[in-house]
């Protein structure tokens, strides 16, 4: 009967949503990583100073987000390369090295943010960030270099399900949805520098360099090629939609809960939005929700970094490998580990620190996005799967987009309006 | 012996044994960055500027171990052409010279043919096991008899440092880092394909 049952054909949908669950992974990953520390409390502190203004934002950066996630595990699929290395074969050694320089800037920030996030998250379940941090400083370490990366990885994902306490929360907030559905649908953007840095922060903690690198280099890790793409592609489309979904979930319970209170200074207040959904265990859900999440993006920020500046430099890289085998894989981990916690650890507001960090982000993600852009219209790269003429010019223009916030935001601080 | 085989040898040790080759082929030839001589200037018999160099082009199946220069692109004010190895006077990191006026005339399209610079240069080498070593940071020509050749081939981290530098670093050449180009295996320019270095 077995056999039978073993041999008897599988009909062509399971067929297919078994190949996509085999191959899921670097694009859920990869969004589910944006979805961090600075990422939680940026959309936190967007629903808290805006309300709902920023939700036609999120709609258009969630298309830019597809569109690039999908050029970079795209590229990934056909070269058997990362973008670090695709980089550094096809620009000049002077702009490959500037890449990974502001990569590395970039990554090194965004680890400070995630360690701040660990510690923001233990101290709303009562332990001192000054235990948690060299805690998660040791842990993550241990874990990425000596043992299963993989394991951990699930584990910490698992961790960050608790954000799906936002949509409950989104809906037991009682939202005024006409409100909600028409800044969804229609442009809302107040002209004032507060809400073009916050917009800039937004699309630099959603579109983040990190991101891309990332998923290039795990598609090439999993040895997912031309055939298996179109599952890949399953997998980073719907990876960048389903966080954009909690992104927006996120502003908008904070929006019902705390809208137009300002911007957010603690995590505490961001755990507030989870009120109507939980009650008092808010706290507790969002410490443990922000745990999760950070603990994730910690590994994976500074991981892929290790990964885009090995793949340049043309050393070993790879989790599999000892110390002694991918030296400096694992010296660039331990360093941006060592500069995360450090730097976190330092008092401060850590909420500015991380909303910096994540205008910072979106300063360095135009000029990486330049990169991908000209590497996925490349035929002599990708052959026919090259950008199409449609594909091409909506991906210059999410590029383009991005590129001219950025330059607004550094115009105003230069003029010391910011 | 492979790459990965070299690399738990004491760094004085590995020096000298790669700057065996060196010794005898310095006393015999000059050499030449490739990274280096990129946009060095290109000069008609008359003296005059023609353009820059902007690759060097290889013969991969003429020369053995050491592919023979087939000729160099030459990009000028009027775009990109190709002067024959013929037509090279005098090659150096600084400057070349021509031996006659250049013609307009298209980059050569052969199976065998490969671009230096846009195809070798910053590309992944692996040992004879598949480990990665490095990435190919500069590429050395001889320019002594039996004529112009590939020679070698430097993977090393220092190198790629001394690119970003000016020009005058980036023509250095340091013997004790290159690789002898005849232990390189058979290549193709597609995107996809890698230097390995065979077992010496």
């Amino acid at each position: 009967v077995t056999e039978v049952a073993a041999s008897r054909p599988r009909p062509k949908a399971l067929k297919r949503a078994l190949g996509i669950l085999a191959i899921a992974g670097p694009g859920l990953i990869a969004a589910n990583a944006g979805n961090d520390a600075g990422g939680i409390l940026t959309y936190a502190s967007a629903g808290a100073q805006f309300a709902y203004r920023t939700l036609f934002l999120m709609v258009l950066v969630t298309v830019a987000l597809v569109v690039v996630q999908e050029m970079c595990a795209r590229l990934g699929a056909y070269t058997g390369k990362g973008l670090g290395a695709l980089i550094r074969e096809q620009f000049s050694v002077r702009a490959s090295t500037g890449a990974m320089v502001l990569l590395f800037v970039a990554n090194a920030g965004l680890t400070v943010s995630e360690f701040a996030g660990i510690g923001a998250a233990t101290e709303l379940l009562g332990v001192s960030r000054y235990v948690a941090v060299p805690t998660a400083l040791g842990g993550l370490w241990a874990v990425t270099v000596l043992g299963s990366y993989s394991r951990a990885e699930r584990a910490a994902l698992v961790l960050s399900l608790a954000f799906l306490a936002y949509p409950v929360a989104a809906v037991l907030a009682h939202p005024n949805a006409h409100v909600v559905a028409r800044d969804l649908l229609t442009p809302q953007f107040p002209h004032s520098t507060a809400f073009l840095l916050l917009a800039v922060a937004l699309i630099g903690t959603t579109i983040t360099p990190y991101m891309q690198f990332y998923v290039s280099s795990a598609v090439v890790d999993k040895k997912i090629g031309p055939k298996q793409y179109p599952a890949e592609r399953v997998d980073t489309v719907n990876g960048a939609i389903l966080s954009d979904i909690v992104s927006i979930f996120i502003i908008i319970a904070t929006a019902a809960a705390i809208g137009g209170t300002g911007p957010l200074s603690s995590a505490r207040e961001a755990a507030e939005a989870l009120r109507p959904a939980v009650g008092s265990a808010a706290p507790a859900l969002f410490g443990a929700g922000l745990l999760g999440a950070s603990l994730l993006a910690a590994a994976v920020v500074p991981l892929s970094s290790s990964y885009a500046i090995a793949e340049a430099v043309g050393a070993p890289r790879s989790v599999s490998n000892s110390l002694r085998q991918a030296p400096l894989f694992y010296g660039l981990f331990t360093l941006q580990l060592l500069i995360g916690a450090g730097v976190a650890l330092a008092p401060g507001n850590l909420i500015s620190l991380v909303v910096n960090t994540q205008v910072l982000n979106g300063l360095i993600t135009p000029v990486l996005l330049v990169f991908v852009l000209v590497l996925a219209n490349r035929k002599s790269i990708l052959g026919s799967a090259a950008n199409g003429r449609v594909f091409r010019a909506v991906a210059t223009l999410c590029v383009a987009a991005v590129g001219v916030l950025a330059f607004a935001v550094v115009v105003l601080k230069a003029l010391s309006i910011g | 012996m492979t790459a990965a085989a070299l690399r738990p040898v004491p760094r004085g040790v590995r020096a000298r044994r790669r700057s065996a080759y060196w010794r005898k082929r310095a006393s015999a030839a000059d050499v030449i960055s490739v990274a280096g001589a990129v946009g060095a200037p290109v000069l008609d018999p008359s003296g005059r500027r023609v353009g820059r160099i902007e690759d060097l082009v290889v013969d991969w199946k003429n020369g053995g171990g050491h592919p023979a220069l087939a000729g160099v692109v030459v990009r000028g004010w009027s775009g990109r052409t190709y002067a024959p190895s013929e037509d090279v006077a005098e090659l150096s990191a600084a400057v070349v010279r021509l031996r006659r006026r250049l013609e307009r005339r298209p980059v050569e399209a052969h199976p065998s043919l490969v671009s230096l610079a846009r195809d070798v240069l910053d590309r992944q080498v692996v040992d004879a096991d598949g480990v990665d070593v490095g990435r190919i940071s500069d590429l050395v020509i001889a320019t002594g008899p039996p004529g112009i050749r590939l020679v070698g081939g430097d993977a090393s981290a220092r190198t790629l440092l001394r690119r970003l530098g000016p020009p005058s670093l980036r023509r250095r050449v340091a013997p004790a880092r290159v690789h002898d180009w005849a232990r390189v295996g058979p290549f193709s320019p597609s995107p996809d394909s890698v230097l390995q270095l065979l077992p010496s």
